[in-house]
């Protein structure tokens, strides 16, 4: 009777550390990630071009090959974000894809879902409305997060062609409302 | 009762912490579904994710896509359930995948590509061609055949990444021909 108590603290600080380690890991790991992005390739403003991967160049786990990345870290506190995105001429596929603080991909957009060769993505605070204009407005869940742009490229790839389209992509601040 | 109970709390807190790391950067596979060699988790880049699996997603395949864009698959082993080798080689063959694009890529046991100047780490659709196909995973280079170097990858995986999949990818993992992963021979023994 006396380790009752003693077993039930030890079994209630196991599973609340537990759980605040597990959930607090992908935060942790999507800081470090987004430090290491900051500082690759080039880019102009919060953008960054990646460089084709290869195997002296990696920073993300599991990268392909077959992708040119382009990044955007955002911080919804400076101001909504105005999102372009290029889509492949050759008809590679190609998509935007939005992650939270937590690594959470809660949005996505790509090119078949748009018969335009670009598109305009208004990314704002969860309790903000998109400023008009764009094609599509998407609320963040957390102010700061990730934005990716992905496009294939392979063997039949024209790669400087690829490379030059996909500098379009941008990521604007906008001024609040 | 008092310094039992501080005790207890302290162990209780470290002892949570460090099963919740070695849950996710211990040796654990992602659980999901199981099709021969390839695994797949269908919460994989969706916002339900549980913690664990998101925590696990975040270390292993951080940025990953959600089902409705990419669907990856990943095999640690052969056919037989043997551990993948970098000193064997595999035959890895198949038909053309339920997907808009496809591609398969060699990830050294750290989960990144492979450090060994044979820039071999990944073959696509478009490389091995729609029809039947098969490539050659192995230390050794191989001119007759389309080739993924293992060389200095440890316990490797291959992934599967399916882009724009068929629905029935999303909704039938389990049932999909996925490619064979047949072990060849070893060079250093096994």
């Amino acid at each position: 009777m006396r380790w009752l108590l003693p077993l039930s603290v030890f079994l209630a600080a196991f599973a609340a550390s537990g759980w605040v380690t597990l959930n607090a890991i992908p935060g942790v790991i999507m800081a470090r990630a987004m430090d290491r992005i900051a500082g690759l390739g080039e880019g102009t403003g919060d953008v960054r071009h990646a460089p084709r991967l290869r195997e002296d160049n990696q920073t993300i786990v599991r990268a392909s090959p077959d992708i040119l990345y382009s990044v955007c870290i955002y911080d919804l506190a400076d101001g909504p974000r105005r999102v372009t995105a290029p889509w492949p001429a050759d008809g590679s596929y190609a998509s935007v894809s939005f992650y939270d603080a937590s690594t959470n991909n809660f949005a996505v957009t790509s090119d078949r879902d748009w018969g335009v060769s670009s598109v305009t993505i208004d990314l704002v605070a969860a309790d903000e409305g998109g400023a008009g204009g764009a094609d599509l407005t998407i609320a963040s869940p957390t102010a700061r997060g990730l934005i990716l742009y992905r496009r294939v490229i392979d063997s039949g790839t024209d790669l400087d062609a690829a490379d030059a389209e996909r500098r379009d992509f941008t990521c604007a601040r906008r001024s609040a409302r | 009762m008092v310094v039992r109970s501080l005790i207890a709390a302290v162990a209780g807190v470290f002892a949570g912490a460090a099963c919740s790391i070695f849950l996710v950067f211990g040796p654990l596979e992602l659980g999901g579904i199981s099709n021969g060699p390839w695994r797949s988790n269908a919460h994989i880049g969706a916002s339900d994710a549980g913690p664990v699996v998101r925590a696990i997603v975040a270390r292993r395949g951080l940025l990953a896509l959600n089902r409705s864009e990419t669907v990856y698959f990943i095999a640690w082993t052969d056919d037989t359930g043997r551990r993948l080798r970098e000193h064997c080689s595999y035959e890895i063959s198949g038909g053309d995948m339920p997907a808009r694009w496809w591609s398969l890529t060699l990830y050294a046991e750290d989960d990144f590509l492979a450090v060994n100047g044979d820039e071999a780490h990944a073959l696509s659709r478009t490389d091995l061609g729609a029809d039947g196909w098969s490539l050659i995973a192995g230390p050794a280079r191989s001119d007759d055949e389309a080739w993924l170097s293992t060389r200095n990858s440890g316990a490797f995986s291959v992934t599967l990444r399916l882009y724009h999949p068929d629905a029935r990818v999303p909704d039938a993992p389990e049932t999909l021909a996925l490619p064979s992963v047949r072990r060849l021979g070893c060079g250093g023994g096994d």
